[in-house]
């Protein structure tokens, strides 16, 4: 019996082509938005929304050659990987180019590569390999030690770039992981309960009167209160960007402007609107219908990739699976939130569909490796 | 850890913790199922609110201004005007950092950071953007101009500015514009007005605001994040205020201002048509220039005219009250033949003056026994101390309304002051420790002392009604508003009001007026030959001053009147403050003033009057000599023009020895031909800073008790 199953090694009605549409999709939604909110340069190799689509093809290769590799091969890589992207993180801060004081990318001629996206995906697997045997128990707190290590060096090295928001990432993967691989259940509940409890506590009696600064107070208290928004004063010197993010979502209506109509993007409202606000610009022109198909999209696709962790046939690829929705979920949340009022201003871009040739490289890795998992659950 | 041992140990790798998956699937639900609900209530429950947002965020409405009426004289001089200068303007929209663009209005422009902070936190400034900079110079312009891609929230506009060319002349009945106060916009006479706009703060500017002012139009236009017009998208034009045609003449507001400025003395004088009431000059020193209110009055300015001992802001003609003097006279004539407690053939003593309570009043003099016209032509005290005992004080109460003092006149200018006549109940008001209105008392009302107090303005009003045989034309300045393409013309209607008195008491009174100045009275000097003016001079107490006093401490000098007797077209109020004699220092200034009207009347060239009335000195007018080249011809002309001219009467003679003569020969009198190019404006400012403190105090409160030496000091 288990010979037959053992003797498919890789089922192509496994493959789970809804899964890469769901992506495609977003990826085809975020570049007609791109296209929408920014103006012609000119040269059309140069517009971003062509070299979206040009990162979209490598990212396709590249989640070819991932799926015909099995991701159990990939498994004795994962130190060179880590390794590698270790590297390329300590290029970056040498040989990085500066924008707006942060060295994010590393140039290769016309094209350039932001190392923070492929340490993702090193964190991912390095995690997933080291916490994929079964501890007795609890998870010990040597091993939590060291998977804070293996996350705090690639994190280090992005937060001297600076760029925080991509750092901040790594910790909800991190935390996601120790949460699956048996840490000490009791501890999260206690943790959960006292934050509940202690956060209100210690933001008004010891954050807000001596630690955090006005503006951030404020822009604290602008998700707490929106209608601080409709003072202009605080409008213009605490929350400008949120509040155009805010009128961009909220003009879009039901069915939005239609593409190109967005005056909030196109006439330089919003801020950063071809990255970390590409979810203002397409609920101002697709309106509610498209900012709700996008959450579902997102939905799917993480709900889509839990389902496949459960079904794995073993803890390496499981973890690996739920790195990668944990990911996705942090970012979009975080993205979104902000998007619509409801979190702080934070760098950090909407997996899929900001404008970012590494971002989307990466993403069609990781979605390539939940489909491999996928193809190979009854495999040897 | 090798590959076979993670990968082929069932146990391990087949333990899911499920529970904990699950929980995280119902976490990701949860998160999405939040964001799904604030993406409905923002796009489909506040829509409509974020809709208006957005368009607040791209759409633009810049003000027009509205150009305003300009003000003219009744032949259609310019009184006042605008002019368009350069503004810079401040659009708190576009101001992302509002420390930085302070920051370069202080240090770059000059400006005060206080006084920018204030306007932006005015109400003007939720609705338009803000004007921080008048007549902006070209190097600002240059600047603003140069950093609009840096700076997108200043701006330069061209706006229309008032202008006010006549400066000091005037300047208290056409007024001055100023942004609107705060209070001003909760009062109902301002609903059509909005914060920050641009309006009358006195005299005519302010009286006819709303027909001046038009109404602002704007320019919608699509602009970007940094506030650069993109695209117009509509414009509406602003519809223009209607010009005011006045009732003043500027010519005889010259004279009258030259005049008044000649005495030295600060004062006040008015002239107008008694047929409908139109003013013709309005005259108050010392004065002040509107246009220094028209860019934005500095504070310092501001402070210096309303903390100036003199007051320059005032209007003294409507807003200072006097004690009227011995033009008062002329009411209790009137009072007394209508209430029929004198008769005009009945002889009252002079005495000297007269003994009342514990003493004696003088007279000024000693005139015997006077009838009324004799009474009024010498202005004899004793004479109406017994006429206004026999009135008594309920009939001047009843009369002096009548005759249009202690009531406001109703002139078209605000912050117009009543008079105040006295009363039993006034005495008692303002007397608590004598209420009791005593024999005294009325001796002193009777010759317009004794808390009797108007403004000038009522005299004239009441003088020249009487003039008028009764009939009261409410005084206005306002003639006519001309009509333009979206607004009708709107022309004064004159409003009369009769005192009802009998035509004897006028013919009595009207007679002893032409006596004061064509008889042995007071105001010979306002004498003008076949014009038969009346009048009456007057020389009020400065309160509890002796007559005969200097300077600060000497008395008002009256004179009011007008012509002719039985007709008159012209009447006028002159009152030069411790001037002295009403009728030496005033009635020059009236005579000036109706002889400008007589002249423009026969539609004589301007030095022609004075020729007219001192039997016709050498004159050639400039009209015959510019046809002409040569000293010869010019000569040939003017004889040829002899015989048809009525007025000019050549000294061949004269002419003969100076042949310069196409230069108009210079009249006699140097006090009527004095040439009107020469500013005004110089002779109030020295006096302005020299003169010392004012102690005539706010109220001008009449001494009830004057001791016996100041006022029968005459004698």
């Amino acid at each position: 019996m288990a010979g037959i199953i053992l003797k498919e090694t890789l089922r192509w009605r496994d493959f789970d082509g809804l899964l890469l549409l769901a992506a495609l999709s977003l990826v085809t939604l975020g570049t007609i938005e791109i296209y929408s909110s920014s103006p012609s340069t000119g040269a059309i190799y140069k517009d971003f929304w062509v070299k979206q689509l040009i990162a979209l093809l490598i990212g396709l290769v590249a989640f070819t050659v991932v799926v015909f590799v099995d991701y159990r091969k990939i498994y004795n890589f994962i130190p060179y990987i880590y390794g590698g992207s270790l590297l390329l993180l300590v290029a970056v801060l040498i040989f990085g180019h500066e924008v707006k004081g942060q060295r994010n990318w590393i140039n290769f001629g016309p094209m350039s590569l932001q190392p923070s996206e492929i340490a993702k995906i090193a964190v991912i697997l390095t995690l997933a390999k080291y916490l994929s045997p079964l501890r007795k128990g609890n998870l010990p707190w040597k091993d939590v030690l060291v998977a804070c290590a293996i996350t705090a060096l690639p994190m280090g090295l992005i937060m001297l770039q600076p760029d925080t928001g991509s750092a901040l990432t790594f910790i909800p993967v991190l935390a996601l992981l120790l949460f699956m691989s048996g840490f000490n259940l009791k501890l999260i509940i206690i943790a959960a309960v006292t934050a509940i409890i202690v956060t209100p506590a210690a933001y008004f009696q010891v954050l807000k009167p001596h630690v955090l600064k006005p503006y951030q107070i404020m822009r604290i208290e602008a998700v707490i209160n929106p209608e601080l928004f409709e003072q202009v004063d605080f409008r213009r010197e605490y929350g400008y960007q949120t509040f155009q993010s805010l009128i961009a979502v909220g003009s879009g209506g039901l069915t939005g402007t239609g593409v190109t109509k967005g005056t909030q993007s196109r006439l330089g409202f919003l801020p950063e609107h071809h990255t970390d606000f590409i979810a203002s610009v397409l609920a101002e022109e697709m309106g509610f219908v498209g900012s709700i198909s996008v959450l579902l999209l997102y939905l799917f696709i993480i709900m889509r990739s839990i389902g496949i962790a459960e079904r794995a046939r073993d803890r390496f690829g499981m973890l690996v699976i739920l790195g990668f929705a944990g990911l996705v979920f942090f970012h979009v949340i975080i993205n979104i939130g902000m998007v619509i009022g409801l979190l702080p201003i934070i760098g950090i871009t909407l997996p899929l569909m900001s404008y970012g040739g590494s971002s989307v490289l990466s993403m069609m890795i990781l979605i390539g490796l939940v489909i491999n998992v996928n193809l190979r659950r009854f495999a040897n | 850890m090798s590959k076979k041992k993670v990968f082929d140990d069932p146990a391990q790798q087949l333990f899911k913790p499920r529970g904990r998956i699950l929980f995280f699937k119902y976490f990701v639900l949860l998160f999405f199922v939040v964001l799904g609900v604030r993406f409905w209530y923002l796009q489909v429950v506040d829509h409509e609110h974020y809709v208006k947002a957005a368009e607040n965020n791209r759409i633009r409405e810049i003000p027009i201004p509205a150009p305003r009426g300009t003000i003219l004289d009744r032949e259609g001089k310019i009184l006042v005007d605008s002019t368009p200068t350069y503004s810079m303007m401040l659009y708190l929209e576009d101001m992302t950092n509002a420390e930085d663009t302070l920051n370069i209005l202080v240090s770059r422009f000059g400006l005060d950071r206080n006084t920018i902070l204030k306007m932006i936190n005015a109400p003007g400034a939720k609705t338009r953007p803000l004007v921080i900079k008048t007549n902006a110079a070209f190097s600002d312009r240059a600047w603003i101009e140069g950093h609009e891609f840096e700076h997108p929230e200043l701006k330069i506009e061209l706006q229309p500015q008032r202008r006010y060319p006549l400066g000091e002349v005037l300047a208290h009945v056409v007024g001055y514009v100023g942004e609107i106060g705060e209070e001003q916009l909760r009062e109902p006479a301002y609903d059509y007005c909005r914060p920050g706009d641009i309006i009358g703060q006195a005299g005519i500017e302010q009286s006819y605001n709303k027909i001046l002012m038009g109404k602002e139009g704007y320019r919608r236009v699509l602009v970007d994040s940094r506030g650069r017009v993109l695209q117009q998208l509509e414009e509406i034009p602003p519809i223009p205020g209607q010009d005011i045609i006045t009732a003043i003449d500027l010519d005889i507001q010259m004279i009258a201002e030259e005049k008044l400025s000649a005495t030295g003395f600060y004062g006040t004088a008015v002239i107008n048509d008694p047929r409908d009431g139109g003013i013709l000059a309005l005259v108050s020193h010392p004065s002040y220039d509107p246009n220094l209110f028209a860019a934005g009055i500095k504070a310092t300015d501001f402070n210096r005219l309303v903390n100036h001992p003199k007051r320059p802001l005032r209007n003294r003609a409507i807003q200072d009250r006097y004690p009227p003097g011995s033009t008062w006279k002329i009411l209790m004539a009137v009072a007394g033949l209508e209430e029929k407690t004198v008769t005009d053939k009945q002889i009252l003593p002079c005495g000297g003056g007269i003994s009342t309570g514990d003493r004696f009043v003088h007279c000024y003099g000693s005139h015997g026994g006077p009838d009324m016209r004799r009474a009024i032509e010498i202005s004899c005290d004793g004479y109406f101390y017994r006429e206004g005992i026999k009135l008594g004080i309920e009939n001047l109460e009843k009369w002096q309304a009548l005759l249009g003092t202690g009531i406001k006149t109703g002139i078209d200018l605000p912050n117009e002051t009543k008079g105040i006549v006295p009363s039993r109940q006034w005495k008692r008001k303002e007397y608590p420790k004598d209420p009791k209105w005593k024999e005294a008392d009325m001796v002193y009302a009777s010759i317009g002392q004794s808390g009797v107090s108007t403004t000038p303005l009522q005299i004239m009003f009441a003088i020249t009604g009487i003039g008028n045989g009764g009939k009261y034309y409410t005084p206005h300045v306002f003639k006519e508003a001309k009509a333009t393409e979206e607004s009708p013309a709107i022309v004064y209607q004159p409003k009369v009001r009769d005192a009802g008195f009998s035509q004897d008491t006028w013919k009595v009174v009207s007679e002893g007026m032409w006596r004061v100045v064509n008889g042995s009275g007071t105001g010979r000097r306002a004498a003008i030959a076949d014009f038969d003016v009346c009048g009456k001079s007057g020389t009020a107490q400065v309160v509890g001053i002796q007559s005969g006093a200097t300077g600060e401490q000497k008395e008002h000098a009256w004179f009011v009147g007008y012509a002719p007797k039985d007709a008159p077209e012209i009447g006028g109020v002159v009152l030069v403050e411790h001037a002295g004699h009403g009728g030496v220092e005033s009635a020059p200034i009236i005579k000036a003033c109706f002889e400008e009207y007589l002249r423009k009347k026969k539609g004589l060239p301007k030095e022609e009057l004075a020729q007219d009335a001192t039997n016709k000195q050498p004159n050639t007018s400039i009209l015959n000599a510019a046809t002409n080249n040569t000293v010869s011809s010019v000569i040939v002309s003017v004889q040829k023009t002899k015989p048809a001219s009525t007025v000019t009467k050549p000294n061949l003679s004269n002419q003969n020895s100076k042949p310069t003569i196409n230069k108009p020969a210079k009249p006699a009198k140097p006090n009527t031909t004095k040439p009107l190019v020469k500013p005004l404006v110089k002779p109030l400012v020295k006096p302005l800073a020299l003169l010392p403190q004012n102690n005539r105090g706010e109220k001008n409160k009449p001494q009830i008790v004057p001791t016996q030496a100041n006022l029968g000091g005459g004698r």
